[in-house]
Formats: C-alpha cells, sequence, structure tokens
C-alpha cells in the first residue's frame, strides 16, 4: 500500500470514530444506569474496528478526559493494568493513561 | 477537564419551564447513584470496568428492590412523600416500566441535586426530569416511584 493510502485510510477512520463518539456520548450521556452505555450501535462499531482505534481512544481520554472507554481498552488491548482497589475512576484514568505511554499507544 | 454534551434543555426538555441550576461540569467519574450516597469518584452500577462500585451481595440488575437495598446498604430506608424535615436527607427514585432510571437527593434547602448520567449535576425540581420521551436525544427517566432516607451526614 502506497503511503498516500495509509494516510487516507488512517483519515477515514479517524472521522469514523469521531462521528461515532459524538454519537454515543450524545445519545448516553444522560444514561445514569451504564446499560444503554455499553448496548448503544456506535459503541459496538468502535469495538469492531479493532486495535487500530486504540490510538484514537488514548487520544480521547487523555484530551476530552475521555467517556466509558475501560471495558473497551481492556478487550481491546488485552491489558488490564488498573487494581482492583484503585479506587476512583479519576485514578484509573491516570494510570490506564500511564499504561499508554508506557506501551506507545501515547 | 469535562465532556461536551451539548445544550442540557434539548436533552431534558421539561428543565425549560422549571427553575433549575446546573452545579458542576459534565464528567463520567461518577453518576447519580455515587451522587446520592455522596461518592464523587466512581460509578455505581451493576456493569464492568475500572473505578465502578457494586455491592457484591446484590443482583446485577437496576430493579426497584435491588436498588433500595443498594440504598440500604449504606443507611437509607424507605419513606413517605418529598417533606422537607431537619436532620433527614432523602432520596427519590426514578424509574420506567422496568427499570430504576436515576436518583435526586434532596438538598437542605428543598431543592433536589441530580448528577444526570455523564453529564453535569445540576439543583432542580423533581418533575422537571420526569418524563416518557421516545427519541434517541431525549433522556426517559420516567417517573418518581419511591423516597427513601436517613439522618443527614
Amino acid at each position: 500500500m502506497a503511503l498516500w493510502q495509509a494516510v487516507e485510510v488512517d483519515l477515514e477512520l479517524e472521522r469514523r470514530f469521531d462521528e461515532l463518539v459524538e454519537r454515543w456520548v450524545r445519545e448516553t450521556g444522560g444514561d445514569s444506569s451504564g446499560l444503554k452505555v455499553f448496548a448503544h450501535p456506535a459503541y459496538h462499531e468502535i469495538l469492531e474496528m479493532g486495535q487500530a482505534v486504540v490510538p484514537l481512544i488514548f487520544r480521547h481520554l487523555n484530551e476530552s478526559g475521555g467517556y466509558h472507554w475501560y471495558a473497551a481498552l481492556k478487550q481491546l488491548t488485552g491489558a488490564d493494568p488498573v487494581p482492583d482497589d484503585a479506587g476512583s475512576r479519576r485514578r484509573a484514568r491516570e494510570i490506564w493513561l500511564a499504561w499508554a505511554r508506557d506501551h506507545g499507544w501515547l | 477537564m469535562f465532556l461536551t454534551l451539548g445544550p442540557l434543555e434539548l436533552r431534558f426538555p421539561r428543565l425549560a419551564s422549571s427553575r433549575y441550576e446546573i452545579t458542576s461540569d459534565a464528567t463520567d467519574q461518577y453518576n447519580c447513584l455515587a451522587w446520592a450516597i455522596g461518592d464523587d469518584g466512581s460509578w455505581w452500577a451493576p456493569i464492568e470496568g475500572d473505578g465502578i462500585s457494586w455491592p457484591d451481595h446484590l443482583p446485577w440488575e437496576w430493579t426497584l428492590e435491588t436498588v433500595q437495598s443498594v440504598l440500604a446498604t449504606v443507611g437509607y430506608e424507605p419513606c413517605q412523600g418529598d417533606d422537607l424535615t431537619d436532620g433527614i436527607e432523602r432520596v427519590a427514585l426514578y424509574a420506567d416500566e422496568e427499570n430504576v432510571t436515576h436518583i435526586a437527593r434532596q438538598l437542605p434547602d428543598g431543592r433536589w441535586t441530580s448528577k444526570l448520567g455523564s453529564d453535569c449535576d445540576i439543583a432542580h425540581e423533581l418533575e422537571a426530569l420526569e418524563g416518557f420521551e421516545d427519541s434517541p436525544d431525549v433522556y426517559r427517566y420516567g417517573r418518581v416511584v419511591a423516597f427513601m432516607s436517613r439522618l443527614r451526614r
């Protein structure tokens, strides 16, 4: 594949990822139970995009504070860096971002 | 660091005709049940994920009975009505046809405070979050179906 083709594919992936995240957050942001968040079709389409979206997820987590990404990160990376006693979600975010930097995702 | 979710009154239309106040930025750090309990660092829900809390001995479901049992673990007991009483902290449980959808906590001035999912915190009237609108952009918290109370902490 020529370089320009690879860039085009990446930009298309990023555009689709951004669309899906915008819809996912807009349509589930008020869900207090979490049930709609993880059942939403946009979330499942993101998961189906595979490891290619991992850098985009970490970027979203880093720059906007993220959303409900931790289960997706576990599934897509196979990693589980947050100990059960980590406590807060703020701490979980810090641990995931540190893990991403250590492993070259950020 | 906060999420951008767009105009609040588009997602909760009844707020537009009520008195309410936004009291925090949007964040997914905690949800309504955590906020009712007094925990602003984790998400209280029967789901997988980091920073999630749910009592080990209770079923993974949002039925009224189970959510009341969760609240009982932190001192809440069923009560009648939403009267403001010195020294007493009340929560109101919203539900749709199947599950509890939301919990609001009464403030000492009689208003109610809610964490709206991954959205912001607001001070509001109970009725302003009720509704059964059928649109993906509008949240459906149903109606208030039960109250619980405990000594104010």
